[in-house]
């Protein structure tokens, strides 16, 4: 039979059509029950014989409406429910309501244990309706859905088998009532589960319309036409939300100022307007009257819940002089919501323990950067001390909160395992097993995988197997992804060749295993554990260039004259064989030892010498040396429990390995741009604006130092400069706060930028890729492909390497899971930090690196950490002078670069809280504020210098 | 192209019929052929009908676009018109044969619709003025000629204005005097086009010897010295009139052939807009029910 469903669409150019699709309905479409014999199942019934009952329901199929699915999808997750019939109108509606909700119904319906079944009612002769006169979609749509739980209900009456419709509209319950359907809330669905009582957690809250009306507080977001129409006129303009982390209530954004690209603040609860970090909002710049200078407060938590919006200048710090471009958001164009790992706050949960009774408490998000949540929970008590995920369900403009909901315990909190566990969660970290369809990519003959003749004859590979090879990495690395090796020639010229594993071999565009490291985009290091990009066979064995076996490489062939200059330059697919593995310090013992003198060794020597010519070369151009205060564990075998940390150690292999590396990255990124002008993936470090060094150089100039910004090589002579005399850790700062005035560097397709964009400025080169790393990045992978069909003429290449869009999509996603893989590491190392301290006291030197109103923030170069103290925010006796930029309280002075002595301890979970790390102050004694250390052991007096206030 | 001809024997024969008020298919000089008539059967067009005036055949589309307002008249939208006979439809329109026949028909359309004696207010279909309008296309292709084509191409777009529905529009204010306008999805919410039922029909006379008749077949029409198109709306007013033909007409016999128009215009409307209004009342009340609605389509032709 023959229908018709007709709409008006609005094309992008903003005409209209009529869109008119032909419908066609069947007689022959299942129940999917395996009761049923009068269906013709043409696939296995889904729906069990016996579904479960509860307490005030007969066994029963479950039929829930859109809206369960939209508000309650947590709920459906649940393991507890099971046999559900989805019909293909609420699939339809909810495909249009909300993707995300979409996808993961579609997982639900994959899943064969759920026995969820997707029944075609819109094409069944039976239960397909018209849409009556004047009836709404919505009524029309919520029709069908009673009209197939009828057909159901019909069709199993002989059976003894309840269909049960799921919906919270009311109107609806009683609709289907009057003829006669079983029709449940979903709340009161959930009482039946005496057995499960997180279910009823589980349900969301929505609309909830008995909460206590609140006074509105924020104002009503735009239409998303009023923003279209703001934006194209240029009186509102768009940007992704970044939240600070020191202060949930200062945001910025990027955008421009009179056609300036600078950074803008957003300033209080008010202005933020219910976005949450990452949001893409549409935002108004207020006039400049109204702009503010960035707060400088630090939030502490929990001290902040029910206090009123304000007006968003309480937050900061009211002044006359120029502030920064300030906006207000007035609408959210995309909302970046996901489920929220954190743990309830200890002080909201006012219930007597072991009462089970619904209640209101607030959940505080890991993330600093998102505001705690409001959920209901009958189990708040068991919660507590768990680390859970929350759904944000809402934001109403009456609530100071979002509103969410429970979905599940990670585990408890502290818990290494959870708490790693919640790290990967929190940034997006894709850390599940391989799935078999991406192992089943792997060479079949598994590790018993070995170069053949094939290899060696058929595939314009050069055999480099009699080269003297070798590789040099950290201890106990495993996935090696490139090695050097350095040749006399005869003509007095050297062959240096860098050799890099031959990931692309493995795997080809299209795979399975192509996708999923696609979407992997690197390996994430962790303290205790790496998530790798590419299953561990490959990584760590078949594309490893591990020694004294045969490996495919893509190798950077250079001639050389005996001073480093450059004759010439080849890219080849080869065979190697590394004859060594070195570490770091085993290449460096190697280099020192004057006995040794076999060809390996003299290699290395000659590869070092060159390594420092490059290396003084680039300096000459003006790279950076940048820091990071970057430490390294020992964890104790057994436990994994970190019993010690350093800071990390860089040796001059290091920087033979790395300047190696430089040269062939740039290389090959000039080689790829050649032949994929549009398309080639390289890799950009922005110039920083000049504005992100105010404060730094303000502060320099006491020491009168400065930063030259005009290039890259006048800021590197400017910072080889910043030294004070007996201060041997200064520059070492200056640079670590350099480093944080910097740009990301990013990936981008050479297509999307002008040429003089490709520069690195970190490197001081015109151009650079990622090419040396395949095993863990897969920007390396797509620079093989790229470099590979380069130079093989007769390479085969799809579309993938060519195509623009395709290659910017893919860069935009390398560089999310870069950066979130680095921020992961990051998390990681604080986490061992805080493990590490559990339950010590140590007392320190640290550095004021930043001042804040109400504190300042304090780095402690010997565990490279740092954390803020606070200044006792009601009743401090420092206050801000704007002006220098200091704390000041009677006789001492805090300001940046200052020394202070502080006590570093981690607060257990008294709050239910995250663990937290507190530095107090011990030097300089300040009444009120600094504490007396609770240690035992001596400190070392010597290098404190008393920063006492010179007299304004 | 070979032109319709016709034999001397075969004119007398007419011109005696029509003198006698006994025509060769023995109507009466002002009787019509039999008429079918049905609306709404392209569901992909905004509006559209079919109609056979004995064998004359003719279908109408109507499309509703948005466009933007012309400079000189920024708050009224437009209505464009296009006729196009098939090939199909006789031999003389083979290759380019029909252009000339197109645009005399195109252009008399345009005439009647474009102005106050249309009967739409234009100023109602613009949406946003100085910016946007709604643009109606009214095209109307001949499938089969067999005379009296210019009635039944009025007729039958009468009839698919008729069935025509605007998307409906939500206007945003944007304040600073900007505004923006959102379409409404839902056909259901689409409004019809107001006005169409003061659209005239159009009465062609046909002057055969001292005579003159309606509904002409295509022989008769080789018969006809002067042929005069007089439009005509609901209330009996004149809505235009065109002659055309190689003779002449008496002031007097002017005067009484509009009048003759007139009054066969009358019924004629009457009995359209009762047909029109009855398939309506019956399609709303099968989709009250649910019910689904079918449309006879081409089999129309074959009752």
């Amino acid at each position: 039979m023959l229908r018709k469903k007709t709409f008006v669409k609005r094309t992008r150019k903003g005409n209209v059509i009529k869109v008119v699709n032909e419908h066609y309905l069947r007689d022959d479409i299942s129940c999917s029950s395996q009761l049923c014999t009068k269906c013709p199942h043409f696939k296995d019934p889904v729906l069990s014989t016996l579904p479960r009952s509860t307490s005030t329901l007969p066994n029963h199929y479950l039929v829930p409406d859109t809206n369960v699915f939209m508000n309650q999808l947590d709920l459906l997750e649940h393991n507890a429910i099971k046999d559900v019939v989805i019909l293909e109108t609420v699939r339809d509606e909810l495909r249009h309501l909300s993707m995300p909700v979409f996808n993961r119904l579609s997982t639900l319906l994959s899943d064969t244990t759920k026995r969820f079944y997707l029944f075609a009612n819109e094409h069944h002769k039976d239960t397909y309706i018209e849409k009556l006169h004047g009836e709404s979609p919505n009524d029309r749509n919520d029709r069908a859905i009673r009209v197939s739980a009828k057909w159901y209900k019909d069709h199993f009456k002989d059976h003894g088998l309840q269909i049960v419709m799921l919906t919270d509209d009311r109107a609806n319950r009683e609709k289907g009532a009057a003829i006669g359907l079983k029709a449940v809330s979903v709340t009161d669905y959930v009482k039946g589960f005496v057995d499960v009582p997180e279910l009823a957690d589980i349900v969301s809250h929505a609309k909830d319309a008995n909460a206590k009306k609140e006074d509105i507080m924020y104002e009503q977001h735009l239409s998303p036409t009023q923003i279209q129409h703001g934006i194209k006129k240029g009186t509102l303009f768009q940007a992704s939300l970044q939240v600070s982390t020191h202060n949930i209530h200062e945001a910025t954004v990027s955008g421009e100022v009179d056609g300036e690209a600078r950074t803008i603040y957003v300033l209080g609860r008010k202005h933020m307007n219910r976005s949450i970090q990452g949001d893409i909002v549409a935002l108004q710049l207020l006039p400049a009257s109204e702009w503010k200078r960035s707060a400088s407060m630090a939030m502490e938590d929990s001290d902040d819940e029910e206090a009123g919006v304000g007006d968003g200048t309480d937050m900061t710090s009211v002044q006359d002089g120029p502030g920064e471009p300030t906006a207000k958001v007035v609408g959210i164009v995309r909302k970046k919501w996901r489920p929220y790992c954190g743990a309830l706050a200890r002080k909201s949960v006012h219930s007597k323990p072991g009462s089970t009774a619904k209640e209101t408490v607030i959940f505080r998000t890991m993330d600093r950067r998102v505001p705690p949540i409001k959920i209901q929970t009958t189990q708040a008590h068991a919660l507590i001390g768990q680390r859970i995920v929350v759904a944000i369900d809402s934001w109403p403009v009456d609530s100071m909160l979002p509103l969410g909901h429970f979905v599940k315990v990670l585990g408890s909190s502290g818990d290494r395992e959870t708490e790693t566990e919640v790290l990967l969660l929190e940034h997006d970290v894709p850390y599940q097993e391989f799935s078999k369809r991406v192992l089943a990519d792997l060479p079949s003959e598994g590790d018993d995988w070995v170069v053949t003749d094939q290899h060696v004859h058929h595939e314009k590979r050069l055999d480099l197997r009699d080269r003297n090879i070798c590789s040099i990495d950290p201890p106990g690395c495993t996935d090696i992804d490139d090695a050097l090796h350095v040749k006399e020639l005869d003509n007095g010229h050297f062959e240096v060749g860098v050799h890099i594993a031959d990931v692309t071999y493995f795997v080809k565009p299209g795979q399975a295993m192509d996708e999923e490291a696609a979407g992997r985009g690197t390996s994430v290091y962790l303290v205790d554990k790496r998530i790798d990009m590419l299953p561990s066979l490959l990584g760590t064995n078949l594309c490893s260039l591990r020694s004294n076996v045969d490996r495919l490489a893509f190798s950077c062939i250079w001639e050389m004259t005996e001073e480093g200059e450059i004759v010439d330059v080849k890219y080849t697919k080869s065979i190697i064989q590394s004859k060594y593995s070195f570490t770091y310090e085993e290449a460096q013992t190697r280099i020192d030892d004057e006995r040794m003198q076999d060809d390996l060794t003299r290699g290395i020597r000659r590869l070092n010498k060159y390594a420092k010519r490059f290396r003084a070369a680039r300096m000459a151009r003006g790279a950076l040396t940048l820091a990071s205060p970057e430490v390294r564990f020992q964890l104790e075998n057994d436990s994994q429990d970190p019993v010690d940390v350093e800071m990390k150690e860089l040796k001059e292999t290091n920087a033979l390995v790395e300047e190696f590396m430089l040269l062939a990255n740039i290389a090959v990124a000039e080689k790829i741009y050649k032949h994929f002008r549009n398309s080639a993936m390289l890799r950009r470090h922005p110039s920083p604006p000049a504005s992100n060094f105010d404060q730094l150089r303000d502060v320099l100039h006491e020491y009168n130092l400065d930063l030259d910004l005009q290039s890259s090589k006048s800021l590197a002579d400017s910072l080889n400069l910043a030294c004070v005399d007996g201060d041997s850790y200064f520059n070492t700062l200056v640079r670590i706060m350099t480093t944080r005035c910097m740009m990301q560097a990013q990936y981008f397709c050479s297509g999307t930028e002008s040429e003089p964009e490709f520069r690195h400025y970190g490197l001081a080169t015109p151009i650079y890729t990622h090419f040396t790393s395949p095993i863990r990045r897969y920007s390396d992978v797509i620079v093989h492909r790229l470099l590979q069909a380069a130079i093989d003429p007769d390479a085969v290449y799809g579309k993938e390497l060519t195509d623009m869009a395709k290659m910017k999509d893919q860069c935009d996603v390398l560089n999310h899971r870069h950066r979130m893989a680095q921020m992961a590491g990051r998390s990681s190392v604080e986490l061992y930090t805080n493990l590490f301290f559990r339950g010590k006291t140590e007392v320190e030197m640290g550095r004021v690196i930043r001042v804040l109103k109400n504190g300042f923030v304090v780095l402690v170069p010997k565990f490279g950490i740092e954390g803020i103290v606070y200044t006792n925010a009601h009743d401090s006796p420092f206050h801000l002078e704007e002006t220098s930029n200091q704390l000041v309280a009677n006789d001492v002075t805090i300001k940046i670069f200052g020394h202070v002595k502080v006590q570093i301890t981690v607060e257990g979970d008294q709050d239910g809280m995250r663990q937290k790390m507190k530095m107090q102050l011990v030097e300089p004694v300040v009444p009120g504020v600094s504490v007396q250390p609770t240690l035992k052991r001596a400190l070392p007096e010597s290098t404190i210098e008393e920063t006492k206030k010179a007299k304004v | 192209m070979p032109a319709p001809v016709i034999s001397p024997a075969e004119k007398a024969y007419i011109q005696d019929g029509v003198a006698h008020d006994c025509r060769a298919d023995g109507r009466s000089r002002l009787e019509y052929r039999h008429l079918v008539l049905e609306s709404g059967l392209l569901s992909q067009a905004g509006g559209s009908a079919r109609c056979r005036l004995g064998e004359t055949d003719v279908l109408v589309g109507v499309k509703v676009e948005i466009g933007e307002v012309e400079p000189d008249k920024p708050n009224v939208g437009r209505i464009l018109c296009n006729v196009e006979c098939a090939p199909s439809a006789s031999q003389q329109f083979e290759g380019r044969g029909a252009d000339d026949l197109n645009n005399t028909l195109t252009q008399a359309l345009d005439r009647i619709y474009n102005g106050p004696q249309g009967g739409f207010d234009l100023e109602k279909l613009c949406i946003i003025p100085g910016q946007s309008c709604w643009l109606i296309y009214i095209d109307a292709m001949v499938m089969d000629y067999a005379g009296n084509l210019f009635d039944t191409i009025v007729m039958t777009t009468r009839a698919a204005l008729q069935d025509t529905r605007i998307p409906k529009t939500e206007v945003q204010d944007l304040g600073d005097g900007e505004f923006e306008f959102d379409v409404v999805d839902d056909v259901e919410e689409a409004e019809p086009l107001e006005g169409w039922d003061d659209s005239p029909v159009v009465v062609t006379l046909y002057k055969i010897g001292e005579r003159y008749i309606v509904d002409p077949t295509m022989l008769e029409e080789l018969c006809a010295q002067v042929i005069l198109s007089v439009g005509v709306n609901k209330h009996g007013q004149l809505c235009g009139t065109q002659k055309s033909g190689l003779g002449s007409l008496e002031p007097s016999l002017l005067s009484d052939m509009i009048q003759t128009a007139t009054q066969l215009a009358l019924p004629l409307i009457d009995k359209l807009d009762t047909k029109l209004h009855d398939d309506y009342e019956k399609e709303l009340d099968k989709r009250r029910k649910g019910e689904h609605v079918e449309k006879m389509g081409f089999f129309a032709a074959v009752i």
